[in-house]
C-alpha cells in the first residue's frame, strides 16, 4: 500500500527539484544525478519516497530503469492551495472592518 | 499573486499604520473577529508592527490523502507605505514537521524582503 503523503514528501527541495525535473521528461537516475550535488544513492532514496507517495513512476528497460512524474498525484496539494486562495482575501477583508473599528 | 505549487500569498494595501494591524493581528478579541483560527497557534516568530509567524492549526480539510493533517504556517509581514498605511503580506505555505524544527536552530542570514522557507528559518532564529 503506498503511502500518499504528498505534502511531507515534497517539503524535501531536493526531492521537489527531483521531481520538477522529472516533470520535464523521462530520465534515469544517471541522468537525474548530474543535475545535483548529492550521491546516486541519495537520488534513489529520493526516488524511492517520490514513488511512494504516487508522485513517480518507474519503467523498466532491461536492466536499466527509467522515472517520470505522475503530476495528477499533486491533486491533495492543489486542494489546499485553491482553498486558501478563496480563505486568504475573505479573511482580509474582514479585517479591514475590523480595522476601521479600532479608535486611533 | 507569486503562488509557488504548495503556498498561497496575498497581499493587501491598508490605510491604517502598521502598529494598528500589528494590534489586530495580535490582539484576541480582535484576532477572534477576522481569523479565529490563529488563536492558540503556535508563534514561531515575532518582530512588532513587522512581522508575525504562525504554525497553522490546520482545519478538518486540511489532511493529505491519507487523512493526516497538512501542517503548514502563515507568515504576515508588515511593511508601511509612504502614506502612513501598511502593505501586508500574507504567506502561507505547506511544510513538513521536520521541516519546521532545523528552522529554530539556525541563525539569522537571510536579508529582509526574502521569502519562503529562508524567511521561516529567519524569523524563528
Amino acid at each position: 500500500m503506498p503511502e500518499l503523503d504528498v505534502f511531507r514528501t515534497l517539503a524535501d527541495p531536493t526531492r521537489r527539484a527531483v521531481f520538477e525535473r522529472l516533470c520535464r521528461r523521462e530520465m534515469s537516475v544517471s541522468e537525474l544525478k548530474a543535475g545535483f550535488p548529492v550521491s546516486q544513492p541519495a537520488i534513489s532514496q529520493h526516488l524511492a519516497a517520490l514513488r511512494g507517495a504516487g508522485l513517480v513512476c518507474e519503467r523498466r528497460e532491461g536492466r536499466f530503469a527509467y522515472y517520470r512524474a505522475q503530476p495528477q498525484a499533486l491533486g491533495p496539494l492543489v486542494d489546499w492551495v485553491d482553498r486558501y486562495r478563496v480563505f486568504w482575501p475573505e479573511r482580509l477583508e474582514k479585517l479591514k472592518n475590523v480595522l476601521k473599528g479600532i479608535e486611533p | 499573486m507569486t503562488d509557488s505549487p504548495d503556498a498561497v500569498v496575498t497581499e493587501c494595501d491598508l490605510p491604517e499604520a502598521p502598529e494598528k494591524v500589528w494590534k489586530a493581528l495580535t490582539a484576541p478579541e480582535l484576532l477572534a473577529a477576522w481569523l479565529p483560527e490563529a488563536l492558540n497557534c503556535e508563534v514561531l516568530a515575532a518582530e512588532p508592527d513587522r512581522l508575525l509567524c504562525y504554525r497553522w492549526r490546520p482545519c478538518e480539510d486540511d489532511q493529505d490523502a491519507v487523512g493526516r493533517p497538512v501542517d503548514s504556517v502563515v507568515t504576515f509581514e508588515l511593511t508601511g507605505t509612504a502614506d502612513g498605511g501598511t502593505h501586508l503580506r500574507v504567506d502561507h505555505r505547506v511544510v513538513a514537521v521536520a521541516a519546521v524544527i532545523p528552522f529554530k536552530l539556525r541563525k539569522r542570514t537571510v536579508t529582509s524582503g526574502s521569502s519562503g522557507p529562508c524567511m521561516m528559518l529567519r524569523l524563528a532564529a
